[in-house]
């Protein structure tokens, strides 16, 4: 009994000091294989209420930016109501249109929280599973893509951003249709690259690449950025081309998160074929 | 003592929120100038009492770690790194004891052993934790002109915020 109390003195601190380092290990691990639910995030309540309330107090300094950002999302939406403005007079009471049903919807959010500076960066909204957010949704601003929600509490979400090294998007050019995957880096915010678009595909500086819409995660045809410059993989027969984002990472502000109204029913498809 | 204790949690708090709330956020938006992440977090662990029992340095800089992971949304990085830091304490201040030795009742800073010392204490312990903080990031060292470009210009800036911090407040314990 002596020697076992002499042997915690010597070496307890060690023993300590391993047995916290496991239990951190332990928590990379975990995380890192995708474990769901870790509570450890900063859609947690606490993190998320205090992250808010700090993003509340400084949102003053940021104010024009923001009126900037709604003024053109505004602007956008103004144009696109220009047949409603016109032609109000000829509008329906009850016309059930079975073309053009609703597909998408948006939900706003506030930017509480956000880094562009780690391997993988994440965004905490202030809107969570009470608002229907829910892990796997895409997340969009006025200018272009932000990223996908990773996790949610009852008012908070975590979004993997863009800027991850986990990032793989279903991108095409805008003018021919060629698609690829949008990678990142982690060597600036302000690019990505998409890589996989076959060399025979004609491509030149400065074309607009926009959503695949191959996934249900975002809508096809929004804008992400445009192709900055040209690059080869070496020993592949595939570009890597060099885009500039349009969103602003480092001044996001409020953000929209896309509900796909036919998700469900893609992912069950999804599911029947894998099974 | 009581006022020992009240001090270092209200360091804790401040330094804590300081870190997570506004240098989370601050990002240089220039090439190779964005890999800067200003770490001033391991200062509370630096500034601890020289009597503090070890074990407890590391159980507090567990809590640290894990409170900072939280909203750095990386479970467990800094929270091993910062145990490494809470462990490698006593061995760093061993080994540059100053020439007339410790007072038992001071605590490890400027005020008390000058800012040379200070620089030397400060600097050994934050290049291994950005080194390991980066290297964990990592999980490999195939990024490791990466991590070591982060690690430095990283340290660069962290330094200087803490030396900021150590010559507004001038903490005597």
């Amino acid at each position: 009994m002596h020697n076992l109390f002499q042997f915690f003195a010597r070496f307890g601190t060690t023993i300590l000091f391993i047995i916290l380092e496991i239990i951190c290990f332990v928590l990379i691990v975990q995380y890192n294989s995708g474990q769901k639910e870790v509570f450890l995030n900063s859609s947690s309540f606490y993190s998320g209420l205090l992250m808010e309330k700090y993003s509340d107090a400084t949102r003053f300094y940021r104010l024009s930016g923001v009126a900037d950002s709604i003024a053109k999302d505004n602007a956008r939406l103004r144009a696109e109501l220009r047949f409603a403005t016109i032609d109000a007079s000829f509008r329906h009471d009850t016309v059930i249109d079975t073309i053009y049903r609703q597909r998408y919807s948006f939900i706003s959010a506030q930017v509480v929280g956000n880094s562009v500076n780690q391997i993988d960066n994440y965004i905490t909204i202030n809107k969570g599973s009470a608002m229907k957010v829910k892990p796997g949704m895409g997340v969009i601003n006025d200018a272009g893509l932000v990223g996908i929600v990773r996790q949610t509490s009852a008012n908070y979400a975590t979004v993997a951003s863009m800027l991850s090294s986990q990032t793989r998007i279903s991108a095409a050019i805008k003018r021919n249709g060629f698609f690829g995957s949008l990678v990142w880096n982690s060597n600036s915010s302000e690019y990505m690259h998409l890589t996989d678009i076959p060399k025979h595909a004609d491509i030149v500086k400065g074309d607009s690449v926009i959503t695949s819409g191959y996934s249900s995660t975002f809508p096809k045809g929004i804008f992400i950025g445009r192709v900055e410059s040209i690059g080869y993989e070496s020993g592949s027969s595939f570009y890597d081309l060099k885009v500039k984002l349009s969103t602003d990472f480092n001044n996001l502000s409020y953000v929209y998160v896309v509900l796909d109204k036919t998700k469900p029913q893609l992912d069950s498809l999804a599911n029947a074929i894998i099974r | 003592m009581g006022n020992l204790i009240l001090r270092n949690f209200l360091r804790f708090v401040f330094i804590f929120l300081l870190q997570v709330l506004v240098l989370f956020n601050l990002v240089l938006d220039y090439p190779v100038l964005n890999k800067i992440n200003i770490i001033i977090y391991p200062l509370i662990i630096l500034l601890l009492p020289m009597r503090i029992v070890n074990s407890l340095t590391l159980v507090l800089g567990f809590i640290l770690g894990v409170l900072v992971d939280m909203f750095y949304n990386t479970p467990g990085i800094h929270a091993a790194a910062t145990v490494l830091t809470a462990y490698i304490r006593p061995y760093v201040l061993n080994w540059i004891e100053p020439r007339g030795g410790y007072s038992v009742e001071s605590s490890p800073t400027m005020n008390q052993y000058g800012s040379r010392w200070f620089i030397t204490y400060a600097a050994i312990i934050l290049l291994v934790h950005l080194f390991v903080l980066f290297s964990i990031q990592a999980f490999t060292f195939v990024y490791i002109a990466d991590i070591l470009l982060k690690t430095v210009m990283s340290f660069i800036a962290s330094m200087v915020f803490i030396l900021v911090y150590m010559y507004l407040f001038n903490p005597r314990e």
